[in-house]
């Protein structure tokens, strides 16, 4: 056997492996080396350009959101002379049998009949006691006008109410109907619109569940109160008109009608929340120097308050600004408020009754513009400002608008650093 | 209530993010300022050498005239990876660099003439750094981590041509053409990144340069050479997209070596190397200015035992030289004990040349850094 030969045999193997192992490990970069900062590395001298303009070229208040009928909830509020809203129910088809022993038995008689509604706290306010009186609204006049509804909550057609303390207003509540008059309305198969009202001495809001906040109102009643083995029967509401149109009559089943509130504002100002719900549509131009050439660092909306003392003045309101998706060729204001999209934004909370400037940060939403003004299809560069609870409050931020004295208007201040090289040594 | 014009109503204001800093200095190493780290063209063998066979290897990039090495055609490839620790008061880092550092082919036409086509690494400049620093966004000041990488590096491309009328001489000339890129990325992520937008940015420097070299390898006794190798810069040329924005001269430079050796296997090498870095100086901004530089370095080479009729040759060296570009004001000094080894793995038709350098870079910072230098060669003669 040749030793020697054997020897560098294995110590060719042993290099070899040693230059792979070697190649491996170092196959796998990793530069950072950042240990040596900041004496080596004091960071990139970018030139940051902080400008204010009014950037604002059309501002409006925007109503209709949400739309008739479509509400998350409905709302309930009863403040003096200053606020009234109410809410009505359809339940246009009631059973008139229930079956008895595998047959349809004809309903004679009935008890405990009861609307049960579901309660959400965050809008509700009671203070002492609140009433919730039911009325029959159904009529054969228009009763798609608000006027005219509104005037059937009236004595006279009083058809149930029932009374709580503030504690009970929670979770789901019961507010009961006169058996006999529901009987009444299914002996003779005529269809039961409920208007419901809250009252209270001192003033309140009970919000209410509805069916597009996923929170049935259901209508409860014993067919055969002699009978204890007979369920209570349980309607939800329909409504038969307006006919061969699902999308209109789903509208209706239940929805709110606001009956008093404060005038919208006049003058120059637009304004964010109340009842009816408006949101503030603002369409913004901004030069291409900043958005075709610059990456934007900071970008925050300057406006002015003015103080809306009608209601609430000393609570504290929500206003958060979403970007607006419409693209240019939308001209109705109350889509292109519609077509929203989030983005990373500064909730801004504020007392209606206030006054003075604000500013909310809407950095991502002209950066959104920026990535967007090489495409397709032209997105409008407007941000809508609303309330985090839209029809829920009768609160109301009034805002001076771009026709509004100099130093009152809208304005949008912006930190940003030209796209220029670097990197150069 | 259309408006017909946007109105200005406040000038616009140009707020320096940091103060003092100067244009693209967070490289965070020491070997790494500037436009890089420069490689030297050094081929593996003449690594394990510290850099003393250069002037006679036609593997490294330097001296055209030792083309005539090929002997006959073949072609090498070299990875060169490097290992780098860099150490401060408050902490160190470690990082890897990988590089394919040459790639070279020779034709043998003839008897006397020898082609060669090469790339080589000119300078590196990978590097990645973080840094936590502030600035003033509006009316509020902001604190942000900002992320700075580099990749990449300038290459010379060499085409060269020998010729050695007899045993005593060898001439050779050689075109270089310099390109290469650096592909930056610069992320500043604000701590409260809902307020305030993230920048991220990159950009990508690219580089075009040439250049013209000659040497000569001269043999005056069968046991002792010289050697010697000019190269004269041409225009080089930064770009950004399409648009030139600096231009500077490529580095020219000039070695000798000598080479001895007082027993049969056994050569003694000693070399000089100067370049004037600082014709580079315009490429970049003013804190960037490159400073010209000796490298000297002193090897010896033996062989050992042979594989196949192909001996295994054994290389140790030494090297300090002076890097190019500054560190925070101070030049940085460079010292590299090597070793090495030709393995022949095919007898004499294919070496694997290996190589490590320790690296000690310091300069009056309170930076030091560390690096082990790998080189792994292979070479084809078929």
């Amino acid at each position: 056997m040749d030793v020697s030969l054997d020897w560098r045999k294995r110590a060719r193997g042993v290099l070899l492996g040693l230059a792979l192992g070697a190649g491996v490990a170092a196959c796998g970069e990793d530069l950072e080396s950042g240990a040596a900062c900041p004496v080596l590395c004091p960071g990139q001298n970018l030139a940051v350009f902080d400008t204010t303009f009014e950037a604002v070229s059309f501002d409006t208040s925007v109503t209709g959101i949400p739309g008739f009928g479509t509400e998350a909830s409905m709302y309930l509020a009863h403040r003096g002379d200053t606020l009234d809203v109410r809410g009505v129910l359809r339940y246009d088809t009631l059973p008139s049998t229930f079956v008895k022993s595998s047959a349809d038995s004809t309903i004679t008689r009935l008890d405990s009949a009861y609307l049960l509604f579901q309660v959400n706290p965050t809008a509700t306010r009671v203070r002492g006691s609140v009433r919730i009186d039911l009325f029959d609204v159904d009529t054969t006049e228009a009763d798609t006008v608000n006027a005219v509804v509104a005037s059937l909550f009236r004595p006279d057609r009083l058809i149930g109410g029932t009374t709580f303390d503030s504690a009970q207003v929670k979770d789901s509540i019961k507010v009961f109907l006169d058996n006999a008059k529901l009987l009444a309305k299914v002996t003779g198969k005529q269809r039961l619109r409920i208007g419901v009202r809250a009252t209270s001495a001192l003033g309140t809001e009970v919000d209410l569940g509805s069916i597009e906040g996923g929170q049935t109102t259901v209508l409860h009643f014993d067919p055969a109160p002699e009978d204890t083995a007979i369920k209570a029967l349980s309607v939800t509401p329909t409504s038969a008109t307006p006919p061969n149109d699902a999308v209109l009559s789903g509208d209706f089943l239940d929805y709110t009608i606001v009956v008093k509130a404060p005038a919208p504002p006049t003058g120059n100002v637009f304004s964010v929340g109340g009842l009816p719900n408006r949101r503030a549509f603002l369409r913004f131009e901004v030069p291409s120097r900043i958005l075709d050439s610059s990456t934007v660092l900071r970008a925050s909306l300057i406006f002015t308050q003015q103080p809306n003392r009608s209601i609430g003045a000393r609570d504290t309101m929500a206003i958060v600004p979403e970007l607006s998706l419409a693209g240019e060729d939308v001209t109705d204001l109350t889509r292109a408020a519609l077509l929203l999209g989030g983005f990373a934004f500064d909730t801004l909370k504020i007392a209606p009754g206030d006054s003075g400037t604000r500013v909310m940060e809407v950095a991502t939403a002209v950066r959104q513009w920026a990535s967007a003004s090489t495409a397709t299809i032209k997105q409008q560069r407007a941000i809508v400002l609303r309330s985090t609870r839209e029809a829920t409050s009768p609160f109301e931020v009034y805002i001076s608008s771009r026709e509004a004295p100099a130093a009152l208007r809208p304005r949008l201040r912006v930190n940003y650093a030209l796209r220029s090289s670097f990197g150069i040594p | 209530m259309r408006a017909p014009h946007v109105r200005l109503v406040v000038a616009v204001a140009v707020v320096a993010s940091v103060a003092g800093a100067a244009p693209a200095r967070a490289q965070g190493t020491l070997s790494t300022q500037g436009f890089g780290y420069p490689l030297g063209g050094l081929s593996a063998r003449s690594a394990g050498t510290g850099g003393a066979l250069a002037e006679f290897d036609h593997l490294s990039s330097r001296n055209p005239a030792a083309l005539d090495g090929w002997g006959r055609s073949g072609l090498y490839f070299q990875y060169d990876p490097e290992l780098r620790s860099i150490s401060t008061a408050s902490g160190s880092d470690h990082s890897t660099i990988a590089r394919f550092g040459t790639i070279g082919a020779g034709f043998a036409i003839g008897s006397r003439w020898t082609v060669g086509i090469s790339s080589h690494s000119f300078l590196d400049r990978s590097w990645s750094t973080s840094v936590r620093s502030g600035q003033r966004l509006g009316d509020d000041s902001v604190s942000f981590t900002e992320h700075f990488s580099s990749q990449g590096g300038i290459g010379d491309k060499r085409l060269a041509i020998s010729y050695h009328p007899n045993r005593l001489i060898a001439v050779g000339v050689g075109l270089h053409l310099y390109s290469g890129e650096n592909r930056l990325n610069l992320v500043r992520q604000f701590d409260d990144s809902v307020r305030y937008g993230t920048l991220d940015r990159d950009i990508t420097l690219s580089y075009t340069g040439s250049g013209a070299s000659a040497g000569l390898v001269f043999t005056p006794f069968a046991r002792f050479a010289l050697a010697g190798s000019f190269r004269q810069g041409g225009t080089m040329r930064l770009r950004v997209v399409d648009t030139i924005r600096t231009e500077a001269k490529v580095p020219s430079r000039f070695g000798v070596a000598a080479r001895l050796e007082p027993l049969t296997g056994l050569t003694v090498l000693v070399g000089a190397d100067h370049n004037a870095w600082s014709k580079l100086n315009g490429l970049g901004s003013a804190t960037a200015g490159a400073r010209d530089a000796w490298e000297y370095s002193v090897g010896t080479e033996f062989t050992g035992q042979r594989t196949r009729n192909a001996p295994w040759t054994y290389r140790l060296g030494y090297r300090t030289r002076d890097l190019p570009f500054s560190a925070a004001g101070s030049t940085v000094t460079e010292k590299l004990f090597s070793g090495g080894v030709a393995v022949p793995v095919a007898g004499p038709r294919a070496t694997m040349e290996l190589a490590v350098q320790r690296a000690a870079r310091d300069a009056a910072t309170a930076v030091t850094e560390k690096a082990w230098l790998l080189s792994v060669g292979l070479s084809i003669r078929p």
